[in-house]
């Protein structure tokens, strides 16, 4: 432990000497975080959002190494505060969201049910296969004939709708593909890159067409709440 | 310490799948037509998440929603665990799997929940064995680098195996992996190096950078004459230099390529006038509709910005002066893509 400790204290030291964003206060930064998981020397509670407290308090520490005081605790203990506050917010959350569920469920009968049946069951695990039905509706009805002009090489019948029916599940694979329409070996090791090229763009914008995804490349970094 | 060599064991970082991992997985796999690609996107999207999270906590920023494991459509058409790094490409996430699924495992609500992707899993899929790591055929070239992970179902846990900057098969070994460790240095190196800016009071001095070449060598007499507006010689008492650069925008032949135009102006001893223009290349006539020309201060804010409609033949700033030792930036952008130029004075 005292090891582990003095090594994790050094490598804090000397992500500090080098700038945010730099690969070496990275690389030692990754090193603490790889060694105390490694140890499994953390603070442990079995609670569903454990793994969550985690993720944050490393995303913390690691973002702000310049506030560990090596005077003051050790390194782990000083990882242990940041999650036991994190596991805090998590947990108080959650007594803050079953006691509106309860106070919703009185307010709206007017007497007082058993809390228990304000837990919501469990989430559907029936398949949502819109996105899928439609995907598949757009492909074989092809509207703007996009995708069948879209060859492999001079092979006509080699084209993107033609791919990506059988690519669709359940997935054809590449070899079978190859030689239904008999392709030459060279040509064979093409056909998944030309697929990627020309036809996932197609699929990527039919995507974008129906709202599935945004348009803008945008800065994605959410934080759970 | 960090240098020496790692076992396997060594190299490899337990990571806990987070709630919030399991319920996006569980919701893209739950739009998969069959039990088979439920399981593929399941476990590609739990890749992708520690992945990220893996980044999240070394502070590198990624964009979810730009990658294609992200979109729905592509993920039903094709087996992708790409993770988008901002600013330097598609990073792959493949799983392998630790162990079989106890089928009959208690059902707690994890199980319960997975119960559905559990009946088709294949007894002997190659893809599966640890000892090797299945990479889907034609992705090579577009890709920055490759990191494993492997996912145990029941304990609910991922653990990041190592990185290959590369895969020259359809296959990674393993024990051939490079602690991830190494990650961090190569999207260094991906990195573009920091940019000198261009020297323009060394352009009185016939010092010109790389790239920028003289007007005719680049433009078509007429349209080098055009580019020598009168508004450069307005307020002028020296002489005036004009130099040209080509911008590729946009990757693999599939953007534009523009001439830039710096037209510079000595109006006394100690200030220079500027102005920028861009003009169509690769023998188009008129530039790319919306293709945007912005000129930014030292502190990065735009103070001057103006973009294409069809058919023109050019787009140009307005005239601004500027003193030694001042700085500017120049970005030319299409679309997604963008080219920043800095200048000083």
């Amino acid at each position: 432990m005292d090891d582990l400790n003095q090594i994790l204290r050094t490598l804090i030291a000397e992500a500090c000497n080098h700038p945010p964003k730099s690969w070496e206060r990275r690389q030692r930064l990754s090193e603490v975080h790889r060694l105390v998981m490694q140890s499994g020397k953390l603070w442990k509670e079995y609670t569903l959002y454990y793994n969550d407290a985690l993720q944050e308090m490393w995303e913390f520490c690691c973002q702000n190494p310049e506030l560990y005081d090596p005077t003051l605790k050790s390194v782990i203990t000083w990882l242990d505060d940041y999650l036991k506050k994190r596991l805090r917010n998590f947990r108080d959350a959650k007594y803050r969201q079953q006691r509106r569920e309860v106070t919703a469920m009185r307010t709206e009968s007017g007497e007082t049910t058993d809390p228990v049946a304000t837990v919501p069951a469990h989430p559907d695990i029936q398949p949502v296969l819109e996105i899928w039905e439609k995907t598949l509706e757009w492909v074989e009805a092809d509207p703007d004939q996009q995708l069948c002009s879209a060859c492999f090489r001079k092979r006509c019948q080699v084209n993107c709708q033609a791919l990506i029916l059988r690519r669709f599940p359940p997935e054809t694979p590449w070899p079978a593909i190859a030689a239904e329409f008999k392709l030459t070996p060279a040509e064979a090791k093409d056909l998944p890159k030309v697929y990627n090229r020309k036809c996932l763009p197609l699929l990527r914008k039919f995507a974008i067409s129906q709202g599935y995804v945004e348009e803008k490349n945008r800065f994605s970094r959410r934080k759970s709440s | 310490m960090i240098h020496k060599a790692q076992t396997p064991q060594e190299k490899s970082i337990p990571m806990p799948i987070t709630q919030e991992a399991q319920q996006i997985a569980i919701g893209f796999a739950n739009e998969q037509p069959t039990q088979q690609k439920a399981l593929q996107v399941y476990l590609n999207t739990l890749a992708v998440c520690t992945v990220n999270n893996y980044l999240r906590i070394m502070d590198i920023p990624t964009d979810l929603a730009a990658s294609d494991s992200w979109n729905p459509v592509v993920r039903l058409a094709a087996d992708v665990a790409d993770l988008w790094v901002v600013g330097m490409g598609r990073l792959e996430c493949r799983p392998v799997q630790a162990s079989k699924l106890d089928v009959e495992g208690t059902q707690t609500p994890k199980n319960y929940l997975l119960s559905r992707f559990l009946g088709s899993q294949p007894t002997s899929n190659p893809k599966l064995n640890p000892m090797k790591c299945y990479i889907p055929p034609g992705i090579q070239d577009e890709r920055i680098g490759y990191i494993v992970v492997q996912i145990n179902l029941e304990q609910q846990e991922a653990t990041v195996l190592g990185f290959s900057p590369t895969a020259a098969a359809d296959e990674l070994l393993i024990s051939q992996l490079q602690p991830i460790n190494d990650l961090l240095k190569h999207l260094e190196s991906q990195r573009p190096l920091p940019v000198i800016p261009v020297n323009l009071s060394q352009w009185y001095k016939e010092v010109f950078e790389g790239g920028w070449q003289s007007v005719e060598a680049l433009l078509d007499t007429q349209t080098a004459n055009d580019a020598l507006s009168p508004m450069a010689f307005r307020h002028s008492i020296g002489k005036s230099i004009r130099r040209a650069k080509l911008l590729n925008l946009g990757k693999q032949g599939l953007g534009a390529t523009v001439a830039l135009v710096v037209i510079l102006t000595q109006r006394d001893a100690a200030n220079l006038a500027i102005s920028l223009q861009v003009f169509p290349q690769g023998g188009e006539t008129y530039l790319p509709i919306g293709l945007k020309l912005s000129v930014l201060d030292e502190s990065g804010a735009t103070f001057f910005e103006t973009s294409s409609g069809s058919n023109e033949h050019l787009i140009q700033t307005r005239q601004f002066g500027g003193q030694p030792g001042e700085k500017f930036c120049v970005q030319v952008s299409l679309g997604e893509s963008s080219i920043t130029e800095d200048f000083a004075i």
